[in-house]
């Protein structure tokens, strides 16, 4: 039976994982941010594969519970998206403000 | 030189790092494209690949859930929405000066590992091939990919409702 350094799978998730936070990190509009973070969910995935040869149904249930969760997150996200595109008639990062701030023009998405 | 390293490398080791390379490449995609489209479907290559993974170590429940939930609704409503949102962003956020404690990050994940010398072991590849043989893993797999549709359907039905049409 052929053994492989688990070494290669954490490697691989690390780098996808820091490409999806620099990916977030730089995004101008949130619809970049929710590819971003579904990119980080896929470091996840690849990260969980190692635990599937210690305890297969545990691993199992947490990858439901990370799938679940990620989707939950995702509708979240996009309630978020589309009640900001029918306030502010815009998706851009900038326009996020912290709470009670006082709008002043609206920009178009296009 | 080359064949003694080919050599070396295992059949499984080889196809997780050509998977885990082009996953890679898929995510530096979604970085540098311009386009909310196709960085969505850079998005769902890459989690194709993470998913074909799964299928590497033969965990075939692990391998049926991301391909029909994860890549068949979550990617494809992503999909729908950077197409509905589909336009040239440009720059901004940090600076590029955050690339060099991500590097550390990775740099020391990978050495913490490789130190650990955590082995994993994969499965028979022949676990997929026995799993959709049988009748309850069809059902499975065809109640999956009805909802499947059900939900393109859906996003279809969106998609033209929002945009009045199909854009070229």
């Amino acid at each position: 039976m052929e053994v492989v350094n688990a070494a290669i799978l954490y490697g691989f998730a690390s780098i996808i994982l820091m490409i999806g936070y620099y990916s977030a990190l730089r995004a101008n509009d949130l619809i970049r941010v929710l590819i971003s973070l579904e990119l980080m969910f896929n470091a996840i995935f690849l990260a969980l594969v190692p635990l599937f040869a210690v305890n297969a149904v545990v691993a199992l249930g947490i990858l439901i519970v990370t799938i679940l969760s990620s989707s939950t997150e995702f509708m979240t996200l996009i309630t978020a998206i589309m009640a900001m595109d029918r306030i502010r008639k815009s998706v851009r990062v900038e326009e996020i403000k912290a709470g009670g701030e006082q709008y002043v023009e609206s920009k178009s998405n296009t | 030189m080359n064949y003694v390293f080919l050599a070396m490398v295992s059949t499984y080791i080889g196809a997780l790092i050509t998977l885990g390379v082009f996953a890679v490449l898929s995510a530096i995609g979604v970085t540098i494209t311009k386009d909310n489209l196709y960085a969505a479907i850079y998005l769902a290559i890459a989690t194709g690949l993470v998913g074909a993974v799964y299928g590497l170590f033969g965990i075939t429940y692990g391998f049926i859930l991301i391909y029909l939930i994860f890549v068949g609704a979550t990617i494809t409503m992503t999909i729908v929405l950077a197409a509905t949102y589909r336009r040239v962003e440009f720059r901004g956020g940090v600076g590029k000066s955050w690339i060099a404690p991500m590097l550390l990050f990775i740099i020391a994940v990978i050495v913490a590992s490789a130190f650990t010398n955590y082995e994993v072991t994969p499965v028979t590849s022949q676990s997929l091939i026995s799993f959709a043989s049988t009748p309850d893993g069809l059902l499975l797999i065809a109640l999956l990919a009805s909802l499947l549709m059900a939900i393109m359907i859906g996003l279809i039905m969106y998609y033209l409702e929002v945009s009045g049409g199909w854009r070229s």
